[in-house]
C-alpha cells in the first residue's frame, strides 16, 4: 500500500480530497441540527454566517446541509454505478475474451450496437418512464456504462490468454475458471481498476447533468445538480448559492480524476 | 587519417531504467574503408556507445567524451551535466547535419525502425532532401530507385509506393541499408543488423554490406554478439565487456590468439556449439506424427480470406529417450507443429500417435518449455506457487511431498527451495528458463517440447541451459522435441533432426549424418549459411544470392515449396505433388530422390546425396 | 474494403433499428396520457387519442411509426399540433450543428496543440500547467462552465452577449462552454499517444537520419498519433449534442437542445421521441464515417482490405 503512494503526488492528492469529501458527506447531514428539507421563511436567502455556513436558499433551507446531502447522492450514484458496471464489464469482457471466436464476435458486436447510441438519450427516456429517483439513474447509467470496461477486460484477457504462462497452466490441466482467477485477472487488474475509477466521475457527471436538465432527483431531495439548477434562477442576485455546490461537484470529480490519473501513471500507461 | 576517432567515451544512466548498461572510457579509431567489428554480450555497452557517438541517447544519459573526431570535424558531445541548454541545442543542430549524411546507422529490427504508416519511397527521399535542400522531388526519387537497385531489391519502382509491412524481413533490412547509404556517408554504424533475420537472409545481408563497403569505400562499424558473423565480415575486432574495451586486434589475432581469458571463453563457447555430440540410438517410438496437416483460416481484421496451410503432410517419429531437433526459418510451421503435438492446435488432417494411442487433446505426459523466459512465468505467482499448481490439479500429494518434489526439481536445475518464495522478477532470464524447465518436469512427463528455449539468452547462458537439458535427458530418459532456428544449437543437442520448409518436413535423419552430408538442397543452403567463428572458414563462403530472396509467394499450391528458390528445380518440382522418400534412416521430400528421376534401382541400391 | 463498408453499414442499420424500437416503446410506457390536462373531458381525450392513432394496439402504432420514419415523417407535436417534428428539426438543427461544428474544430485545434506541447516540452511548468488544465477541463461539467462563463464574461464584464445567437460574438461563449471538455480529452489523447510514439524506434531512426524534431513530429509522429483522436470524434459528437441541451438553455439559443429540454418539461412525447431518434441517427452516422475514415487512414488496414 505504501509503495502505491510513494512519489505519487496525484494519487495522494486525489485520495485525500476524496476522503475529506466522503467524511463530510457522511457526517454533516447526520450531525447537523438542520434538515435538508426543512424550510424556514424567516431566513430566506441569508448569506454565510456562523449558523449557516453556506447561507440559506430561497426557501430558507440550510445550503451547507443540502450540499453535503447532495454529495451523498452523487457519491452513491458514482460508486454504485461503478460497482455494477465494473462487475458487468468484467464478467462480459472475460467471457468474450476467453471464449474467443464466434461467441466473441457476437458478444462484441452486440456491445457495439448498444454503445453506438448516445447513452444520455436512453437515460433521459428511462428517467421519464420510471420516475426521478436514484434507482432509475443507476439503471440508466448501467445500460451502457459497462461496455467500455468490458472492451478493456476483453483486450487484457485476449492478450494474456495466449501468454506462455497461461498455456503452461492449460497444459497442466487447469480449468478455464482457475486460469481466469489465478492467471488472467490478477495480471490484467491494473488497466481494469483504472477504468473502473474513471466510471465514477462519469456517473457523477451524468447525474448532475440530468438533474440540471430537470429529469434528475426530484424535490425536496437534492443532488448537487439539482442545487445548481435551483440556484440558477437567482444566479445574478445570489451567485454564492450556486458557487458552493459547483465547487463541491468539481472537487469531487477532480478527486476521482486525480486518483485515476495517479493509478494510470503508476501502471506506466 | 582516421574516419572516426573516439577518445575516452563514457556513458552513465541516471534513473531507474538504467540496466547497468554503461560505457566506461572507450577509445578506438576507424580507418577509411575498413569494417570494424564490436563484439560483446548483451549489457556490455556496445549499442550504447554507438548511439552516444551519434548523440541519439535520451537526456537521462550522461555522456562524457574527451574527443570525438569525424575526419577533421570535431563532434565531441558537450557534457550534459555541466553545459547549458544553449550548448546542447548547438550540438543537436550540428549533429543533425552529420547524422544520415556523414555517419548513418542501421538498426537491428527494421520492422520497428521503419515508420509503419509512411511509404518506403518517402522514407528514403526524406533523408536525401533533408541533407540537400536543393534536390528536387524527382531527383530524389531517381536517387532512391538507384539506391534500391544497389541494395539488390527487385522492382524498385513498385517498392517505393509500398509500406514496410508489405515487405519481407530481408527486404526491409535492405531498405534500411539503402536509407543509410542515401547520402554516401563516410561511416556506417550497423547495430546487430542481422540478428532479427533468418540465417539464409543473414548471409545475404552480410554479403551486401561487404560489397558496398568495398565499392563505395565506406567504413563500417559492425556491432554484433555473434562471433560467426564478426569473423565473416570484419577485418578488425574490438571486444567489449562491462562497458570497457578489453581487447582489440585484427580478426585473425582475436580468433586465433586471444590474449584475454574472456575473449577465449567466448570463442570457445561459440565453437563448442558447433560440434555435434555423439549419441546412442533409440529405437522404441514414443510419438508418431503421421501426415499431420493444419490449415488456418486466414483472417484479416474483418473478413475471411480463405485458408492457408501452416503445416502440410508432416510425418516423423520421436523415439523413447531421444532428443529430436527441428529446424527451419521463421514462419516455416515449426511452432504450429509444436502446438499440434502439445494439443493446443487441432489437426485438420492426418493424426498423431502417442504411446501407441491417438492423441486427441492435451496430454499431461507432454509438457512444454517456452521461448520467452519473461512471458512464461506468471508475474503474480511465486515460484513455489507456479511449480505447485500442476501438482495441486493432478495429484493428491500432501504438502510435504509437494515441497520435497519442488525442492528436488529446483536443485536439479541449479536453484534451491529457498528461491521458491520469490517472484519471477527476482530472477534473470537464464534462471527463469531453469524454472520453466522445472515446471515442465514436475508432472514427470515422457515428452517435453522445447520451443526455442535458448534463443532469447546470451551465449554463456545458452550453454548452461543446454547442459541442464542434456543432463535431464541422460538421467531421466525423457524424450525431447527441440525446436530452434539456430542450427548450431540443434547440432549440439539432438540425436536426430528434421528440417522444415514452407510447412513441409523436407528432410529427417541422424543429426550427424545430416550435417556431414545434407541431401536436400534446402538443408544444404541452411548448413552453408552457418557462420563458423573462424575467420578463415567464414570468409571463404561465397555469395549465394546477390539480390533479395524470392519468397514463397511465387510457389504454386502444388509442388515443392522450395522450388522457387532452388537451384536444382526441375519442371516437375513446380507442378507435381511432392512425396516423401525413405532410405534407411533418412527421409527426404525432394524430386531428386524420386524413382522417376534416379531411374529404376536394384534392391540393394544405396542412395547417396544427389547434389 | 467494400466488404468492410457493407458490414459496418449493416451494423449501423441494426443500431438505428434498435434505437428506434427502444425509444418508441419507452415513450409509449411513459406514465399518463399526453393530453391529460385536468379540465379536458373523457370524450375529448378519447377523440384526441383517436386522432393521433393512440387507440390502436401498440404494435400497429409501431409499424405506422416505422413506415412514417422511412418517409422522413417523425409525427406531429402533441403540444403544438400545428408543427411537425420534422419542421422543428429543420428549424433548429442548423443552429445546433453550427455550434457543435465550431466547438469540435476548436477542440481539435487546441487539443492537438496543447497535447503536442505537453508531450514534447521539457519544462516542468509547461507540462504541469497543461496537465492541470486538462484535469480541470475534464473535471468541470459543461453546464457549470457555461454558467460561470456567462456570469463572469457576460454579466460582470459585459464583454459578450449572454442570450440568443444574433451576432458572431454571441457564438463565443456557447462554443467555449461546449469545447472545453473535448479539448481536454483530445489534449490528453494526443499527449498520451505522442509520448508513446516518441519512444518508438522509428523516431530514433528519423533522428539518425538527421531529420529535425519539428519535421519528425509533423511527418512521422502526428500521422500515427491522430488516429485515436479521429476515433474520439464519434463520442465527441454525442457529447456535443447532449451538451447542447444545457448550453442552449443557459444561453437561450433556439436550437435542438433547448427544444429537447422544453419538450421534456412539457412531456411532449412525440417531440421527445422524434428528437431522440434524430440525434441517435446523427451520432450513428458520424460514428460510421469516422470509423471508415480511420480504417482508410491506416495503411495496414487499407491494404489488407483490398
Amino acid at each position: 500500500m505504501k509503495a502505491l503512494y510513494r512519489g505519487n503526488f496525484l494519487l495522494m492528492m486525489g485520495t485525500i480530497l476524496l476522503a475529506v469529501l466522503i467524511l463530510l458527506a457522511v457526517l454533516v447531514p447526520a450531525f447537523s441540527s438542520y434538515s435538508y428539507q426543512a424550510q424556514d421563511v424567516n431566513i430566506q436567502n441569508s448569506s454565510s454566517s456562523f449558523l449557516h455556513i453556506f447561507g440559506t436558499d430561497k426557501f430558507g433551507r440550510d445550503i451547507f446541509v443540502r450540499v453535503w446531502y447532495g454529495t451523498r447522492i452523487s457519491l452513491l450514484v458514482g460508486i454504485g454505478s461503478a460497482l455494477i458496471c465494473g462487475a458487468l464489464g468484467i464478467l462480459y469482457g472475460s467471457i468474450a475474451g476467453y471464449a474467443g471466436g464466434k461467441a466473441d464476435i457476437i458478444l462484441m458486436r452486440l456491445a457495439d450496437v448498444i454503445d453506438s447510441i448516445p447513452s444520455l438519450l436512453y437515460v433521459i427516456l428511462i428517467m421519464l418512464v420510471l420516475g426521478s429517483n436514484v434507482g432509475s439513474i443507476l439503471l440508466g447509467i448501467c445500460i451502457s456504462g459497462w461496455i467500455e470496461l468490458s472492451r478493456v477486460v476483453r483486450g487484457e484477457v485476449m492478450r494474456l490468454k495466449n501468454q506462455e504462462f497461461c498455456i503452461a497452466a492449460r497444459m497442466a490441466g487447469a480449468t478455464p475458471g482457475r486460469i481466469l482467477r489465478r492467471h488472467l485477472l490478477p495480471n490484467g487488474l491494473g488497466p481494469v481498476i483504472i477504468n473502473v475509477t474513471f466510471l465514477v466521475p462519469k456517473a457523477i457527471f451524468t447525474e448532475a447533468f440530468l438533474s440540471f436538465v430537470g429529469v434528475g432527483i426530484s424535490a425536496p431531495a437534492a443532488s448537487l445538480g439539482t442545487l445548481i439548477q435551483e440556484s440558477r434562477s437567482q444566479m445574478l442576485v445570489y451567485p454564492t448559492q450556486m458557487l458552493y455546490p459547483v465547487l463541491v461537484l468539481c472537487t469531487l470529480i477532480l478527486s476521482m480524476n486525480l486518483i485515476g490519473a495517479g493509478l494510470e501513471r503508476k501502471a506506466g500507461l | 587519417m582516421s574516419v572516426l576517432c573516439v577518445q575516452d567515451l563514457s556513458v552513465q544512466f541516471h534513473d531507474r531504467h538504467a540496466k547497468g548498461e554503461t560505457v566506461r572510457g572507450v577509445t578506438f579509431t576507424v580507418e577509411p574503408g575498413e569494417i570494424v567489428g564490436i563484439v560483446g554480450e548483451s549489457g556490455s555497452g556496445k549499442s550504447t556507445a554507438m548511439q552516444a557517438i551519434l548523440g541519439l541517447l535520451p537526456e537521462r544519459a550522461e555522456i562524457r567524451c574527451r574527443k570525438l573526431i569525424l575526419e577533421q570535424e570535431d563532434i565531441t558531445p558537450p557534457c550534459n551535466t555541466k553545459s547549458g541548454r544553449q550548448e546542447q541545442k548547438a550540438y543537436e543542430k550540428r549533429m543533425e547535419k552529420i547524422r544520415g549524411k556523414h555517419i548513418s546507422m542501421v538498426f537491428q529490427d527494421p520492422l520497428t525502425y521503419l515508420n509503419p504508416t509512411v511509404k518506403i519511397g518517402r522514407q528514403i527521399t526524406e533523408v536525401i532532401r533533408v541533407h540537400n535542400r536543393t534536390c528536387s522531388r524527382n531527383k530524389a526519387k531517381e536517387r532512391a530507385l538507384e539506391l534500391l537497385d544497389m541494395v539488390g531489391i527487385r522492382q524498385p519502382a513498385r517498392r517505393l509506393t509500398q509500406y514496410p509491412f508489405e515487405l519481407s524481413g530481408g527486404m526491409r533490412q535492405r531498405v534500411a541499408i539503402a536509407i543509410a547509404l542515401a547520402c554516401q556517408p563516410k561511416l556506417l554504424i550497423a547495430d546487430e543488423p542481422t540478428t532479427a533475420l533468418d540465417v539464409t537472409v543473414q548471409g545475404q545481408i552480410l554479403q551486401l554490406l561487404k560489397r558496398i563497403s568495398k565499392e563505395t569505400g565506406t567504413s563500417v562499424l559492425f556491432v554484433s554478439h555473434d562471433l560467426g558473423v564478426i569473423a565473416s565480415i570484419c577485418s578488425r575486432v574490438i571486444v567489449m565487456q562491462n562497458g570497457k574495451i578489453i581487447e582489440e586486434g585484427t580478426t585473425e589475432e582475436i580468433f586465433w590468439e586471444p590474449r584475454q581469458k574472456y575473449t577465449k571463453e567466448l570463442i570457445d563457447k561459440a565453437s563448442h556449439l558447433q560440434e555435434p555430440s555423439d549419441k546412442e540410438e533409440y529405437r522404441e517410438p514414443l510419438l508418431s506424427v503421421e501426415h499431420a496437416s493444419k490449415q488456418y483460416l486466414v483472417k484479416s481484421r474483418w473478413n475471411l480470406k480463405g485458408d492457408k496451410s501452416a503445416v502440410e503432410d508432416v510425418s516423423f517419429h520421436i523415439y523413447k529417450g531421444e532428443t529430436f531437433g527441428l529446424v527451419g526459418e521463421s514462419g516455416c510451421g515449426k511452432t504450429t507443429l509444436a502446438g499440434m503435438i502439445t494439443g493446443m492446435h487441432q489437426l485438420t488432417g492426418g493424426g498423431i500417435q502417442f504411446k501407441g494411442k491417438p492423441l486427441v487433446q492435451m496430454d499431461r505426459q507432454i509438457q512444454m518449455v517456452f521461448q520467452d523466459p519473461y512471458a512464461s512465468l506468471n508475474p503474480r505467482m511465486t515460484i513455489q506457487e507456479t511449480l505447485e499448481e500442476p501438482l495441486l490439479i493432478n495429484t493428491k500429494l500432501s504438502l510435504e511431498e509437494r515441497n520435497q518434489k519442488i525442492g528436488e526439481l529446483l536443485e536439479m536445475v541449479g536453484l534451491s527451495l529457498k528461491d521458491g518464495g520469490k517472484y519471477p522478477r527476482a530472477f534473470s532470464g537464464g534462471q527463469r528458463q531453469r524454472i520453466g524447465i522445472a515446471r515442465a518436469l514436475i508432472l514427470e512427463p515422457e515428452l517435453i517440447v522445447c520451443d526455442e528455449p535458448v534463443s532469447a539468452l546470451d551465449i554463456s547462458t545458452q550453454e548452461q541451459i543446454l547442459e541442464i537439458l542434456e543432463q535431464i535427458q541422460r538421467e531421466r530418459q525423457i524424450s525431447t522435441l527441440f525446436i530452434s532456428h539456430d542450427l548450431s544449437v540443434v547440432k549440439r543437442i539432438s540425436h536426430r533432426m528434421g528440417v522444415m520448409y514452407g510447412g513441409r518436413m523436407v528432410e529427417v535423419g541422424n543429426t550427424r549424418s545430416i550435417y556431414e552430408d545434407p541431401w536436400h538442397p534446402y538443408t544444404k543452403t541452411l548448413l552453408s549459411a552457418i557462420l563458423t567463428p573462424d575467420p578463415r572458414i567464414a570468409r571463404k563462403r561465397r555469395g549465394m544470392w546477390k539480390v533479395e530472396e524470392l519468397r514463397g509467394e511465387l510457389a504454386s499450391d502444388t509442388g515443392c515449396p522450395f522450388a522457387p528458390r532452388c537451384g536444382y528445380a526441375m519442371e516437375c518440382c513446380h507442378t507435381q505433388r511432392l512425396e516423401t522418400y525413405s532410405f534407411e534412416e533418412r527421409e527426404i521430400a525432394c524430386f531428386l530422390y524420386s524413382k522417376e528421376y534416379t531411374g529404376r534401382r536394384s534392391h540393394d541400391y544405396k542412395m547417396s546425396s544427389q547434389i | 474494403m467494400q466488404g468492410y463498408i457493407g458490414k459496418r453499414i449493416g451494423m449501423s442499420i441494426l443500431s438505428l433499428f434498435m434505437l428506434v424500437t427502444v425509444a418508441f416503446f419507452l415513450t409509449r410506457m411513459m406514465p399518463g396520457s399526453p393530453f391529460q390536462n385536468g379540465n379536458v373531458s373523457e370524450d375529448i381525450l378519447r377523440s384526441m387519442e383517436r386522432e393521433y392513432g393512440l387507440d390502436k394496439p401498440v404494435t400497429e402504432q409501431y409499424q405506422t411509426y416505422l413506415k412514417n420514419l422511412l418517409h422522413g415523417n417523425l409525427g406531429v407535436s402533441f403540444k403544438k399540433p400545428e408543427v411537425t417534428v420534422t419542421e422543428v428539426i429543420a428549424r433548429t438543427w442548423p443552429i445546433t450543428a453550427s455550434l457543435g461544428g465550431l466547438a469540435i474544430l476548436t477542440a481539435a485545434f487546441f487539443g492537438t496543440v496543447f497535447g503536442i506541447w505537453q508531450a514534447s516540452s521539457k519544462r516542468l511548468i509547461v507540462k504541469g500547467g497543461i496537465f492541470l488544465g486538462t484535469m480541470l477541463g475534464t473535471g468541470i461539467p459543461n453546464f457549470v462552465v457555461g454558467l460561470l462563463l456567462m456570469l463572469f464574461f457576460g454579466v460582470r464584464l459585459k464583454l459578450f452577449p449572454i442570450a440568443g445567437l444574433t451576432s458572431p460574438q454571441s457564438y463565443i461563449l456557447p462554443v467555449i462552454s461546449l469545447a472545453v471538455y473535448p479539448s481536454a480529452v483530445i489534449a490528453r489523447l494526443v499527449q498520451n499517444t505522442f509520448r508513446v510514439e516518441m519512444e518508438r524506434d522509428y523516431v530514433t531512426m528519423a533522428r539518425a537520419k538527421g531529420i529535425g524534431f519539428r519535421q519528425t513530429a509533423l511527418t512521422h509522429i502526428l500521422k500515427n498519433a491522430w488516429i485515436p483522436v479521429l476515433n474520439y470524434i464519434g463520442p465527441a459528437a454525442a457529447f456535443l449534442l447532449t451538451g447542447s441541451f444545457v448550453v442552449e438553455s443557459i444561453f437561450t439559443i433556439p436550437g435542438l437542445g433547448r427544444e429537447f429540454v422544453n419538450s421534456i418539461g412539457n412531456r411532449d412525447y412525440t417531440m421527445i421521441l422524434g428528437l431522440t431518434v434524430f440525434m441517435g441517427i446523427t451520432v450513428i452516422v458520424i460514428n460510421l464515417f469516422t470509423d471508415l475514415l480511420s480504417a482508410w487512414l491506416d495503411p495496414r488496414i487499407r491494404r489488407s482490405l483490398r
